[in-house]
């Protein structure tokens, strides 16, 4: 992975692997720790929590964010992960024309643009709406792919209106012939001829149904064949009325009747027949049992292929004037052409591909995953880029810079001073002298409108494999309001009057890095020095539990990086108490009005790389 | 196709070739121009460039825009009525090396065709012994290799390497192997002709009276 120095994550307990996490600080690598465990092994929960973040983990970095990704949650008060927020469906707007469709649309539209957005079936592009002449008003009108060229001609549909396509589409099957339809109509004939066949009173009617029909002809010109989903339908329903007819016929047939449930009626009847006849030790002639019978009709789902079907898709296939193997479709074609939107996902040809109207895109707010408190929530218009709430977790939070002592302005762009810190550039890392003390500016800035109480701590070494040493020498300090600065520099000598300990200004490396105090302090920020010894990491760690054998572990990628977990803790007082709305919010568990923010997590600051 | 049968395939050799000083840029070292047979309907701009030592054709109402590079060193290059050949395109190529002299001319010449209503869009590039065939379109930074014929009313798209031969009426996008026929597009094909027409007119037109106006300028200076 390639990391640009110093960098900042913040974790959030949230996941499962982070509490795996917290549960293995307590039993954490062996050869390092076991001193520290054997000389406490009972930890209470209070000193659990207290445990540092070792960010060199397997699984820390599914609990790392980069503070831009995390939102925070006012009703919480406290950071959120995309894992801790559930997003929910403002608007559904189509990505082509912008034109945004009701939710109760969505569904009967095939969450796809009931307009004249189309894309293409061959290399998934947009499609236009032409003329067929290229120009002119008068139609028809044709679908144009210009990238691959593809135009609706080629699987012969042309329309008669600019306007409305996709239901002209609907109604227009491949070839222009008027499209299957999608539902079985059952014509009156049929439906007599059905209550006919399902007449007990005339068994010799209902004898003839197993026997094939005599012609097709006779039905043939009445009905239409269907198309594929409708004939699954039309097959299912038929079956369906098959098997309840049957078995009310013969309510006492055991092969019929022993998949259905006790609570059907059929099943209820056998069973109250059974008791019914249970008295009566006369035998009792059973009726014949009646058989079910097959699909007859395309009405009912039937299809019945032509004899040249498997021919003519040979010749399709091998004829070099269509371009035979060329004009098969691929998977990925395929694929784009299912969904209830009158796609054809079985299509072996290309021909037989159906253009797909443009899928709907959804503009999405967010939610607390404990409180359901909105922390996201755009527009629901589809040109606006703006947002009614929008929670950043950056709003909240100090910003934080890290910068060598005595170096340059950023700590990546060259710290080469050969007093420490010994930060050497290369290759575009910073690279850390083992074993030599460096020292670093950590810059804190407030977004806030109030001013901010920080904490920050970090154990005194680094946890994981390589314990580097850290030391934060104000690790208690407070970070200005982020005022206007108007107000600022008019009230200047006010705030100088109230100022804290430290130097404030906005300028440079006037500071001094001592022990418990700040190193620089301005308007709405905070800097102090941190010294960092790294150890050496190339010395072999061994893991043989046989003295005589001794393994030499490599140094895995990236754990030559000095990260530093720090315990950020943050409290403030809300300064916009005034209004009733807030009054709630306000209140602490025991009713009074406090107005205090508390907030606390932990931070990973990437330093370096230190040199093998 | 209405528009295509309309254009002359080839002009007469009676005709009064136009030849226009091509003005090549100051970092290329200055070459041997080739001999060249323009039609009086052709529009070569002063600013394309022109390299080689073999002889290059331009059919009638054939475009050529400024900083298009047509190369004659490896054969002769013919380009057919009614072609464009946008800016940066290069026709005939490889480029020679601009510090080294031309080599002499081969002794086995390969012939470059470019068929008659072809667009060639920016940066595309035609290499020497390539036959495009009529009404091709090759899109920006296409490049058709040594050999290789396109057929008729064939689209290559952008950035598609064509190393192999192509049949008429078909599309190559992607990786330049991911291709189609285009069955049932005879239609619009005959109207993007006839736009391409209007627009090759309209170009042609402007180009003219802006490099007039170049060359008035630089004799009045």
């Amino acid at each position: 992975m390639g990391l640009t120095f110093p960098y900042t994550y913040i974790s959030c307990p949230c996941s499962d692997g982070s509490k795996e996490i917290e549960e293995s600080r307590l039993r954490p690598a062996p050869l390092f720790h076991k001193k520290a465990l054997a000389e406490e092994p009972e930890e209470d929960d209070e000193e659990k929590e207290e445990a540092p973040f070792d960010a060199h983990h397997p699984r820390a970095s599914f609990s790392l964010f980069p503070p831009e990704h995390l939102l925070y949650c006012e009703e919480c008060r406290d950071l959120k992960c995309p894992r801790c927020s559930i997003e929910e469906q403002v608007s559904h707007f189509c990505t082509s024309c912008l034109f945004e469709t009701p939710a109760s649309a969505v569904r009967s539209e095939g969450n796809r643009c009931a307009r004249n957005c189309f894309n293409c079936p061959i290399c998934f592009s947009q499609l236009s709406v032409n003329n067929i002449n290229g120009a002119g008003k008068e139609g028809p009108w044709i679908l144009n792919c210009y990238y691959c060229m593809w135009t609706s001609l080629d699987i012969g549909i042309r329309f008669d209106r600019p306007t409305n396509i996709r239901a002209q589409l609907d109604r227009i099957a491949n070839g222009g012939k008027p499209k299957a339809p999608s539902k079985p109509t059952e014509t009156p004939d049929l439906a007599r001829r059905s209550s006919y066949l399902n007449h007990e009173s005339y068994p010799q009617l209902s004898a003839t149904t197993n026997n094939p029909p005599p012609t097709q002809q006779d039905d043939s010109p009445k009905e239409t064949p269907l198309d594929p989903a409708a004939r699954f339908t039309a097959l299912k329903a038929f079956y369906k009325n098959q098997l309840t007819t049957t078995t009310a016929a013969n309510p006492t047939h055991p092969s019929i009747s022993s998949d259905f449930s006790y609570s059907s009626p059929a099943s209820l009847n056998r069973i109250l027949n059974l008791y019914s006849t249970s008295g009566s030790f006369q035998p009792k002639r059973k009726p014949k049992p009646q058989l079910m019978r097959e699909a007859l009709y395309p009405s009912e789902g039937l299809l019945i292929p032509s004899p040249d079907a498997a021919t003519s898709t040979q010749t399709k296939l091998l004829s070099s004037p269509t371009g035979g193997f060329i004009n098969t479709t691929t998977l990925s074609q395929r694929h784009f052409q299912t969904g209830p939107a009158g796609g054809n996902p079985d299509a072996r040809f290309v021909d037989e591909l159906r253009p797909m109207p443009a899928p709907l895109t959804t503009k999405r707010a967010k939610r607390c995953k404990e409180c359901r408190h909105i922390l996201v929530k755009p527009e629901a218009k589809p040109t606006s880029t703006r947002h009614r709430i929008k929670l950043v977790a950056l709003s909240y939070i100090p910003h934080v810079s890290l910068r060598p002592l005595l170096g340059t302005s950023a700590a990546g762009g060259g710290a080469s001073t050969s007093s420490a810190p010994s930060a050497l550039l290369y290759g575009g890392d910073v690279i850390l002298e083992p074993a030599r003390p460096t020292q670093w500016i950590l810059k804190l800035t407030n977004p806030l409108f109030d001013a901010v109480r920080v904490s920050i701590a970090t154990p005194a070494v680094t946890p994981g494999k390589y314990g580097h040493r850290v030391t934060i020498l104000c690790p208690q300090f407070e970070i200005g309001a982020n005022s206007d600065v108007w107000e600022e520099a008019l009230g200047s000598k006010s705030s100088d009057a109230g100022g804290s300990a430290g130097k404030i200004s906005g300028s440079g490396n006037g500071g001094v890095a001592e022990a418990g105090k700040v190193y620089e302090k301005g308007r709405n920020w905070t800097s102090v020095a941190v010294e960092v010894v790294p150890v050496s990491i190339t010395q072999p760690i061994v893991e043989a539990a046989d003295k005589e054998e001794i393994q030499v572990r490599e140094v895995d990628e990236d754990e030559d990086v000095l990260e530093i977990p720090i315990r950020v803790r943050l409290d403030w007082r809300q300064g916009d108490l005034d209004d009733g709305a807030n009054k709630k919010a306000r209140l602490n568990e025991d009713g009074v009005e406090d107005g205090v923010r508390e907030l606390a997590y932990w931070m990973v600051l990437g330093v370096g790389r230190v040199k093998k | 196709m209405a528009s295509s049968a309309s254009l002359p395939t080839s002009f007469s050799k009676e005709a009064q070739p136009r030849v226009e000083p091509a003005a090549g840029p100051s970092n290329v070292v200055p070459t041997t121009r080739p001999p060249l047979e323009v039609h009086p309907t052709a529009h070569l701009d002063p600013q394309a460039y022109i390299q080689g030592t073999s002889t290059i054709t331009l059919g009638p109402n054939v475009v050529i825009h400024p900083r298009a590079r047509l190369v004659s060193v490896h054969g002769p290059l013919t380009i057919r009525a009614g072609t464009v050949i946008l800016e940066r395109c290069v026709v005939g190529g490889p480029v020679p090396d601009p510090k080294e002299p031309l080599p002499p001319p081969p002794e086995a010449p390969v012939n470059t065709v470019v068929g008659q209503n072809v667009l060639l869009q920016a940066s595309a590039e035609v290499r020497a012994g390539a036959f495009l065939d009529e009404a091709c379109l090759i899109e920006p930074r296409a490049v058709i290799r040594r050999g290789v014929h396109i057929g008729k009313h064939t689209k290559v798209c952008a950035g598609c390497v064509v190393d192999r031969s192509v049949r008429d009426w078909t599309v190559l996008w992607g990786d330049g192997q991911t291709r189609r026929l285009r069955t049932g597009a005879i239609d619009p094909e005959d109207g993007r002709l006839k736009a391409l027409e209007i627009d090759r007119e309209s170009t042609a037109g402007l180009l003219t009276v802006a490099a007039a106006k170049a060359t008035l300028g630089k004799r009045r200076a």
